[in-house]
């Protein structure tokens, strides 16, 4: 091949490789969330109650053979996994056992979840129980929001007030 | 004769399995095309040294940026905007030559790998280079990944959300990373100068990582041919200005990310997150890294053979070698026999030798003629080099050679002598035609092509890996500057170059290796 060719099969080798890049440094272009669909992240981090007080098994007559300053009790550090349901427009979006994190299950129990759902009017309820000795659920929250396009709605859990933000 | 045979045959190394086959074929194929147009220059044979390049423009405009670039939360948009539509000529075409650099590393980056699995380059001593590369995949993408992170716009707003959410899928932390990224309120400033510390840092241990990559390889690229690297950014300037990179709009947590133009070479795997959980994504990603980290050891595993050996008796200590060896496996260290002459002898790194005999074609007692003048001490003794390969002696090859010239009777004899890692010079021996197979071509000591053609070889036709790819990196470059005398040990001036050629030629170049042949039988015959 001439000098001539092989300039030119070079520039078309070039315009190949650049055209491989430009063209999938950009496209194709990809859909996330559909324009008339909204955005629900379900998400907070709560600790719940602890299972018991004490996690100690001395007997009373061991605790007094130890000396008075080693006489406290062990506190015990487990705490309640979380039940959660999670309602939109009566239908359920999710529910679900949340274990504590940590090796001794004694750090917050995390949650974060998506929805996308239609745009538009949505009630939504919300319901957890973080105590193992209480039936059912101990908190609740619910709320109708009108939901615009490509909207992001936060559920969240306020620990300050101890209630559900539908935000 | 075992010894003979073996120098016959070679150590064939020929790629195993279909996919193997083809995938191999596929390549020299490509390549082939490409050296037509390109010559030496081949971009598929300088893919390592473009990743350098990439990285070497990614480093200069990235300074560029980084004068203009404003690492607050508002700021960080507001100045690529400017930089692209105010400052288009220069900033804007610095944004795009970054962009479009980190992109063309991913690329060059995916066939460099997928070139040195399909040659099986990963195995043997070659373990660590394979090895070391692989953290280079996690940290080019890390840097990556960051940069989109800190435009701040849309793109970044996924990228930032979809990446914690990803992370989140490890239980090491006790609140959701995700959980960041909820309100606008949440970002600060202080987080917009995390990320500039870590797109620079990053990098930084890349380029580290990138020099301990290529420490086993002697005389590694790290920069491409002038007109490669010329051509390179010339096409990536013509694409920085064809089609400049632009950002989404700003990023606002508040509405979600739907249209996007994703960079596939980063963001190939974010698509998948919403397709499949992010555990099956963590899967896929982490199987592949640790598949591609631990391929050295999976099965077939070369034999083990034994490494160059140094013969103390011929060792002078001239450190050739050392030189010439593509991998790091001779040193040279002080003299341990106390010779009265030489200071130095060549040392083995059994670990790094791949057994490619090159360190014999380098060694200036490689020499056929030595046996018949050297002092009665050593006249007595085996020929040996001062260092050679016990399978692959050059005892052996002396008599390998004079014997394949003794088995054939025509008038006019030529000396084909092979690689196994290139084209079979042995299905071309006929009547007048005697093959020899080295396991490198560069193992070929110069004097040995005179000795041929002083004891009945009218002609000595050298074939090896194609230019520029050979399969043991560098025995083909060696042996040819040997041969036209620009690297020692020299063929000696006396000897008529009219009688010796030279043809590169992978399997699939069966049509060149015969015009060669046609060629220096004509030649031999107007001798």
């Amino acid at each position: 091949m001439n000098t001539l060719g092989r300039y030119i099969g070079q520039g078309v080798v070039y315009l190949i490789f650049i055209a491989f890049i430009g063209y999938f440094s950009t496209s194709p272009s990809y859909l996330h969330v559909p324009a008339d669909m909204a955005l629900i992240k379900f998400t907070f981090s709560h600790a719940g109650k602890r299972i018991k007080e004490f996690d100690d098994t001395r007997t009373k007559e061991e605790m007094a053979k130890l000396p008075p300053q080693l006489r406290t009790k062990k506190l015990s550090r487990e705490r309640t996994s979380l039940e959660v349901e999670f309602e939109m427009d009566g239908q359920m979006l999710f529910q679900k056992k949340i274990l504590p994190r940590g090796l001794s299950h004694d750090l917050p129990s995390p949650i974060y979840e998506r929805f996308i759902v239609p745009a538009g009017e949505h009630h939504f309820r919300v319901r957890m129980n973080d105590d193992i000795h209480v039936e059912g659920f101990n908190y609740f929250g619910e709320k109708s929001v009108t939901l615009a396009p490509l909207q992001t709605m936060i559920v969240d859990f306020d620990d300050i007030r101890n209630e559900f933000v539908i935000d | 004769m075992s010894v003979r045979a073996d120098l016959q045959t070679g150590k064939k190394i020929r790629a195993k399995g279909v996919i193997a086959r083809l995938s191999r074929a596929m390549f020299l194929r490509i390549e082939a095309w490409l050296n037509t147009l390109f010559g030496s220059n081949n971009p598929l044979y300088h893919l390592g040294d473009l990743g350098f390049y990439f990285f070497y423009i990614m480093l200069a405009t990235g300074t560029y940026l980084f004068f203009y670039y404003e690492s607050t939360v508002s700021g960080s948009f507001d100045t690529l905007e400017y930089l692209t539509n105010e400052q288009w000529y220069l900033g804007g075409v610095m944004r795009s030559l970054h962009r479009y650099a980190a992109d063309g590393m991913v690329l060059v980056m995916a066939l460099h790998i997928l070139r040195e699995m399909v040659l099986g380059h990963f195995r043997g001593a070659r373990w660590f280079s394979w090895v070391t590369g692989v953290p280079l995949l996690v940290m080019v993408y890390l840097s990556g990944i960051i940069g989109f992170w800190m435009v701040w716009d849309k793109l970044g707003q996924f990228i930032a959300v979809r990446t914690s959410e990803w992370l989140d899928v490890l239980p090491v932390f006790a609140s959701p990373m995700a959980r960041n990224f909820l309100f606008n309120s949440d970002m600060t400033d202080t987080f917009f100068r995390l990320l500039l510390v870590m797109h620079i840092g990053v990098p930084l241990f890349l380029l580290a990582a990138m020099l301990v990559h290529i420490k086993r390889v002697s005389h590694a690229r790290i920069m491409p041919p002038a007109g490669l690297a010329t051509g390179t950014l010339a096409a990536l300037l013509l694409l920085s200005l064809l089609q400049p990179t632009i950002g989404h709009d700003r990023a606002s947590l508040d509405i979600a990310v739907s249209s996007l133009n994703l960079d596939w070479f980063y963001m190939f795997a974010y698509p998948l997150m919403d397709i499949w959980s992010m555990g099956a994504v963590w899967a896929l990603l982490g199987g592949v890294t640790l598949l591609l980290f631990f391929l050295p050891l999976l099965p077939p595993r070369p034999a083990s053979e034994p490494v160059a050996a140094v013969n103390l008796d011929y060792c002078s200590g001239c450190g050739l070698c050392a030189d010439d060896c593509p991998y790091e496996a001779i040193s040279m260290q002080q003299r341990s026999d106390g010779h009265s002459l030489f200071r130095q002898e060549a040392h083995v790194i059994a670990g790094n030798c791949v057994q490619c005999g090159i360190c014999t074609g380098a060694c200036p007692s490689s020499n056929p003629f030595r046996h018949a003048t050297a002092p009665a001490l050593h006249r007595a003794a085996k020929f040996k080099s001062a260092i050679e390969m016990p399978q692959w002696s050059v005892d052996s090859l002396r008599a390998t050679m004079t014997q394949s010239l003794d088995d054939i009777h025509a008038e006019h004899k030529i000396l084909l002598f092979g690689c196994a890692c290139a084209i079979d010079v042995q299905a071309h021996a006929t009547e007048d035609i005697a093959a020899v197979i080295l396991p490198c071509i560069g193992m070929l000591p110069p004097a040995f092509v005179e000795h041929a053609l002083l004891h009945g070889a009218d002609g000595v036709l050298v074939t090896g890996c194609r230019e520029g790819d050979c399969y043991h990196r560098l025995g083909n470059s060696w042996l040819r500057e040997r041969l036209d005398g620009t690297r020692r040990p020299y063929l000696r001036r006396s000897v008529d170059r009219k009688h010796i050629d030279f043809c590169w030629a992978a399997p699939p170049d069966e049509r060149q290796i015969k015009n060669a042949i046609d060629a220096m039988r004509r030649r031999v015959r107007v001798r």
